[in-house]
């Protein structure tokens, strides 16, 4: 039994005219890195899809789970410290250091989620914060071990045996290659039934628990997972830059990462890439406003969060909706939703 | 020792101060100010302006900053509340983030960047209190905290608005249908947390100097005291202010200044791993 | 149809769930005093009472959302009384709410989906790949999630929002919730509340089949046709006690019963307990 089969909307393209646009994407993207004005823009295109890594991580927790997480950056500094200590100390390869550091990471998480997920609200949002700061602490404060807030130079670009990833190419399509993989797997898990606990404990933590699930071990789930994500990406960023220090890592950071998710729309795989591409290039774009920038990126975060609660990408779907049944709306937006949820109910 | 204590004490009133108008701000609506910190920063910059830039004598550019702070209140609700209210509660913390930053730079391109100076009433003479030696600052803060305290809590407790803010703080839609004006005391309430963090920041500037990020880390570090405390409670953020003052101050003289800063936070993971509902509080919980 | 799976048989003389000497209090308030109570296998027991008198406490005692402060609850011979709702849930207890607590933002199809998973084996890793038994166990649970919609007649919203639902079918989503877990013990929290006269029809139908399908039944209503119609047993509280158990004819003319009710409401509460003249 499959339920009953629904009629395209109007608009909806075939499934053939679907691939095809899916296959020029690809091609696109292909050939984008010489296409792009300058190394310095291939550059942020990097940093922008490590971005994104960071950011599906932490839609496991935030948007599926519905859980608070303020100290994303954590995770990412643990990766990428993990992995470079690896690798300058103790000569590590960067195939083995670059998982190294998203299991330490997704360690801490582990760790550290137990006690910080039984909090809730504020509780929870003051706790990832501490997370942060104190691992921001910490990576300061021991210098022989970290190198201080001078922080670790020279880090290996990232290399799997005789094959280096050198240049700003070369590492595009590598980051796009993880990046492509991450997001596979948080849409597997999307539609998994781990996904569906995850989004039963946002709904309804009463619900969930009396519907047999354990929310204790759920947020846990989810929280270490956004960890080893976060470390991942953290890792392939120290490599890709190849020095790091202990304030790249504040709470600002995390903050970027939640309005990156928040921007691109929570709970969406497109949202998250999609957010942490246009965060990133947001200061170029802004640049002729020279000192005051940040001003107006901020202004722009708040009329966001105001206006566009579910990200661009959620504006887009309702616009969509709009869009292909410009008559009777409920029905049609009834739909509308339940093709796009299709995503999630194979 | 004894100056250690009163440091402590001095810097802990200051985390008490920033952490009530947090905490009041909490109770009443359920949103988490992350600008509260921020708003100490605009107040010493606001008594900067009037006494060095309109050249008013200090006590009335302090008052004129007081008053600003105010004014600063309302526009801040409207801004970063009101129209997140029936939003889930993740909107209003990145509402005020995003405000908090959009302050600090703002801050930069109006003042400069460059660490400015807000003298307090007292000069630099220690004064003698028996055998110990103490900056006359510092007593000058635990003095007002003291009486602010006070103040509010007979305010709380006394007045027809304090009792409506506590009511509301209790149970908003109850409220509600008894016939207070919730949202008339929701701005009056963070109109009253504006002004204890202006006062924070009036209290603190003269101890150290006047930069865009000086509220930042105290507002994190109140943030944590209302934890320690047991989020919630009042008394819990007063006791969770002092006893981070002191432990702050003491890591740093016994252990090291680089670790200061690492306390607070090291502090509120024991407190998580120990004793999750802080030393006075309640969780919130989902209710059945 | 979900049918029951096999489960063991204790012989305790035909009690499913058992209560001893439960109490609940919420500060000074006590909202359940030393309550016993016993319930058969394949039986629809009804608990009624005047407001407050703590059914819905005894409902989330059950359930285990709330921990009572005294007396044991017992499930098939195994104490359950510190259990976390999820672990009664595995034993085969589940519910629905007073207020609808449906996964909204998830489809009705989802919603069931959830209730069959904490059936399902596989872990992380084999859901993770796709390991050959994970994709199955998903496929039999969206046919038995399916069924389940079927059998509360709404299998044709599988793909709709459960939030955008009416009331009465957003109920029928729960109790499909429920029963995708397949229980042992369904507790009903005032499953009719806000039904038309025909969808109370329908839910007496559906209750009954579910206890026909060799499931027990504890339902808390309020309404008194629904209740005298199809229970098997009536359990009348007040003040967190039990005051009357019996057949729907032996509760009908029970005189504390009857003063329990008149007490807070003279004629309707009449009215409303003996129902229309036979």
């Amino acid at each position: 039994m499959s339920g009953r089969e629904l009629e395209p909307p109007r608009g909806k393209p075939r499934r053939s005219i679907a691939w095809l646009a899916a296959g020029g994407g690809l091609v696109l993207l292909l050939l984008l890195p010489l296409e792009v004005p300058s190394r310095y823009w291939l550059h942020l295109l990097n940093v922008a899809g490590i971005y994104a890594i960071a950011v599906l991580g932490l839609n496991l927790i935030v948007g599926y789970a519905g859980q608070i997480s303020l100290g994303h950056a954590a995770f990412f500094a643990v990766g990428g410290y993990t992995s470079a200590l690896l690798a300058l100390n103790l000569g590590v390869a960067f195939a083995l250091s670059f998982p190294a550091g998203g299991l330490v990471a997704g360690l801490l998480g582990l760790i550290v989620g137990g006690p910080t997920l039984r909090l809730r609200g504020p509780y929870l949002a003051l706790a990832t914060i501490g997370l942060g700061e104190v691992t921001r602490l910490t990576l300061i404060n021991l210098p022989g071990l970290t190198g201080g807030a001078q922080g670790l130079k020279n880090i290996p670009s990232p290399a799997f045996g005789p094959i280096e990833i050198a240049t700003e190419q070369a590492s595009y399509y590598f980051i796009m290659l993880l990046l492509a993989l991450a997001a596979l797997l948080t849409l597997v898990l999307e539609r998994s039934k781990i996904g569906r606990r995850f989004m039963a404990v946002r709904e309804s933590e009463v619900a969930a628990d009396c519907a047999g699930i354990d929310p204790a071990r759920a947020k846990l789930l989810a929280f270490s997972l956004s960890a080893i994500f976060g470390g991942l990406a953290g890792a392939v960023y120290a490599h890709f830059i190849g020095y790091i220090s202990p304030d790249t890592y504040g709470t600002e950071l995390s903050i970027l990462f939640l309005t990156m998710l928040i921007l691109g729309g929570i709970a969406t795989v497109p949202g998250a890439i999609l957010g942490a591409f246009v965060v990133t290039f947001l200061p170029e774009w802004l640049r002729f406003l020279h000192g005051s920038y940040m001003m107006f990126f901020a202004v722009g975060v708040l009329l966001l969060v105001i206006f566009l609660p579910s990200g661009v990408v959620g504006a887009a779907r309702r616009l969509w909706t709009r869009w292909a049944y410009s008559g009777d709306q409920t029905e049609a937006e009834r739909e509308a939703r339940a093709w796009w949820s299709r995503l999630t109910t194979p | 020792m004894e100056q250690l204590i009163v440091s402590g004490l001095a810097m802990g009133s200051i985390y008490a101060l920033v952490a009530l108008g947090f905490l009041l701000i909490a109770n009443a609506t359920g949103a988490i100010n992350f600008a509260q910190g921020d708003m100490l920063m605009v107040a010493a910059y606001f008594a900067i302006t009037a006494s060095a830039y309109l050249s008013l004598p200090l006590a009335l550019a302090y008052l004129a900053a007081l008053l600003g702070m105010v004014v600063f209140g309302l526009v801040f609700q409207v801004v970063a509340y009101r129209p997140l209210r029936d939003k889930p509660v993740f909107t209003t913390i990145i509402s005020t983030l995003a405000v908090g930053i959009f302050l600090r730079h703002a801050v930069q391109l109006i003042w400069g960047v460059m660490p400015l100076g807000l003298p307090g009433f007292f000069g630099n003479q220690p004064l003698q209190l028996g055998d110990a030696v103490i900056a006359p600052q510092n007593a000058f803060i635990i003095a007002v905290t003291l009486v602010l305290i006070l103040v509010l809590h007979l305010f709380l407790s006394r007045s027809a608005l304090g009792r409506m803010m506590r009511a509301v703080a209790q149970d908003a839609e109850t409220a509600r249908l008894m016939g207070i004006p919730v949202d008339r005391v929701v701005v009056a309430t963070f109109v009253l947390s504006s002004l204890l963090a202006g006062v924070a920041g009036l209290l603190v500037a003269p101890l150290f100097t006047v930069s865009a990020d000086m509220g930042v880390l105290v507002g994190i570090k109140a943030f944590i005291a209302a934890v320690i405390g047991g989020f919630g409670s009042i008394p819990g953020a007063i006791i969770g202010g002092l006893l981070l003052g002191l432990v702050e101050i003491f890591a740093g003289a016994y252990i090291s200044s680089a670790w200061k800063d690492a306390v607070a936070f090291v502090i509120l993971i024991v407190i998580l791993f120990v004793i999750p509902r802080g030393i006075m509080g309640q969780p919130i919980s989902e209710k059945v | 149809m979900v049918e029951p799976t096999d489960h063991t048989l204790a012989a305790t003389g035909g009690e499913l769930l058992s209560i001893r000497g439960l109490s609940k209090q919420f500060g000074g308030l006590t909202a359940l005093d030393g309550l016993d109570l016993a319930v058969r296998r394949e039986e629809i027991r009804a608990i009624i009472g005047p407001n407050g008198s703590g059914k819905s406490t005894l409902i989330n005692v059950i359930s285990g959302v709330y921990t009572p402060t005294a007396g044991e609850v017992v499930l098939d011979g195994a104490p359950i009384t510190a259990l976390p709702p999820h672990e009664r849930t595995r034993r085969g207890i589940a519910r629905t709410f007073q207020t609808i607590r449906l996964f909204k933002a998830l489809t009705v199809l989802q919603n069931v989906l959830i209730g069959r998973d904490c059936r399902t084996r596989a872990g992380l890793l084999r859901t993770i790949v796709r390991s050959p038994l994970a994709r199955q166990e998903e496929r039999q649970a969206r046919e038995q999630a399916l069924a389940a919609l079927q059998f509360v007649g709404l299998a044709d919203k599988a793909t709709w929002e459960a939030g955008k639902l009416a009331h009465g079918q957003q109920r029928l989503v729960e109790i499909a919730r429920a029963l995708a877990t397949d229980p042992r013990l369904l507790l009903l929290d005032e499953p009719a509340a806000g039904l038309h006269p025909v969808e109370v029809q329908e839910l007496m139908a559906l209750i009954r089949t579910v206890r026909d399908q060799g499931r027990a039944v504890v339902l808390v209503e309020h309404n008194m046709r629904l209740v005298m119609d199809i229970s098997d047993r009536i359990t009348v509280l007040d003040f967190g006690k039990v005051i009357a158990e019996g057949t729907a004819g032996t509760v009908r003319g029970d005189p504390r019963v009857i003063e329990a009710y008149l007490g807070r409401g003279a004629a309707a509460a009449a009215a409303h307990l003996l129902g229309p003249p036979a």
